[in-house]
């Protein structure tokens, strides 16, 4: 009895031994090829996806930025890709709460780009859109379209014809539409003094997940623009319902400077939350900086002293 | 079909009118009257259907007749 036992307690190690073994030794064993992964080296992944920023619609009828992935391939490739996801159920791929604005069924048709001006031809369809959206319709593909490198405007066109004006109000269209055409418009304009338009950015949450959310507004003030943009949204302001903006309301501009495409922004403590500059906080500030001013970097200072610098990407 | 809502003049009247310029500073710019100026401005509150020169501009800018 005793020696069946000890012989099963050697037959049990002995056979967890051999587990162990083959554990250890085969891996190495796969590794001594020269062609295995290690998880130190650099992992070159073959894709063409790349990621671009278009403005899709949200639950309250505001463009919200979002990211996507695009094929990496022709301009005219990335354009399509944009209006694909731009087209009401067209695209699988987009977040929820959000969906795409042009019209189910238009086509584009073609794309020609000439002096970084992409003009696309769309399908009738395009023209079915409900008065309350036509203006957005333009925006989202506006300002999705001239997100891309080496484009600076779009011309729309139906069916061969320039799209002289919007659909059903008949407001007029510029030739060329760029980021002075505006977004997710506001009008708060009383007199004729200091009439001047600014882009704010603000902060929506929509399925807990917070966009960028882009307004340009037309308003009667005669200070310089940066003033404009920090005390707009140091006031908290909600817009309407959902838009907000995480600049502490006690934040003061000390000073700016201009120079070199660099913009150097000099703020008081009180821009800090937690002793900490929020990513919203200099993202808000600095996408309305490159917006509204020719400027390629902004730089955030907190009493003088450099915190972080922002790029327009 | 014409779907211009400004004149030529009327447009050029409100392009300034927008960079907070007076009458005065309109008619000496133009080369027109005070009072041209201000039949300008009246003939394009009228058709717009508003009651004063700052709707008129909200308006037009609305409506992409003026830029700013």
């Amino acid at each position: 009895m005793l020696k069946r036992k000890a012989l099963r307690k050697i037959m049990i190690t002995t056979f967890s031994f051999l587990i162990v073994f083959v554990i250890c030794i085969i891996p190495e064993k796969i590794n001594s090829h020269d062609n295995y992964l290690n998880a130190g080296m650099d992992i070159e992944y073959v894709s063409n996806l790349g990621t671009n920023e278009i403005y899709l619609l949200g639950p309250n009828h505001y463009l919200v930025k979002t990211n996507v992935l695009l094929e990496e391939s022709t301009l005219d490739a990335k354009i399509r890709g944009i209006i694909d996801y731009l087209t009401i159920q067209k695209s699988t791929k987009i977040p929820n709460g959000l969906s795409g604005i042009i019209p189910t069924n238009t086509k584009l048709n073609t794309v020609e780009i000439k002096d970084k001006v992409a003009v696309l031809d769309f399908s009738k369809e395009l023209l079915d859109i409900s008065i309350d959206l036509e203006e957005r319709l333009i925006e989202a593909i506006t300002y999705s379209i001239i997100n891309l490198d080496d484009i600076a405007g779009i011309t729309i066109q139906v069916e061969g014809n320039r799209l002289e004006e919007l659909p059903k109000t008949k407001k007029k269209l510029p030739e060329i539409l760029d980021r002075n055409f505006g977004i997710n418009k506001v009008f708060d304009i009383d007199h004729l003094d200091g009439i001047q338009k600014v882009t704010l950015y603000y902060i929506d949450e929509i399925n807990n997940h917070r966009y960028y959310v882009p307004v340009t507004k037309y308003l009667n003030d005669d200070r310089e623009k940066i003033n404009i943009i920090i005390d707009h949204l140091s006031s908290n302001y909600i817009y309407e319902s959902n838009l907000v903006s995480l600049l502490n309301q006690n934040t003061e501009l000390i000073n700016y400077e201009i120079e070199d495409e660099i913009m150097t922004l000099n703020f008081n403590h009180s821009i800090f939350t937690n002793d900490k500059l929020l990513e919203e906080v200099t993202y808000t500030i600095a996408e309305s900086v490159f917006d509204t001013y020719d400027i390629k970097s902004v730089i955030f200072q907190v009493e003088g002293e450099n915190i972080v610098t922002t790029n327009k990407s | 079909m014409n779907t211009k809502i400004l004149t030529k003049r009327e447009h050029e009247v409100f392009s300034l009118l927008i960079m907070n310029k007076t009458t005065k500073d309109i008619a000496k710019k133009l080369g027109i009257s005070e009072k041209t100026v201000r039949n300008h401005i009246s003939n394009v509150i009228q058709k717009l259907g508003v009651n004063g020169r700052a709707v008129a501009v909200v308006e037009l800018l609305k409506l992409k007749e003026i830029e700013l």
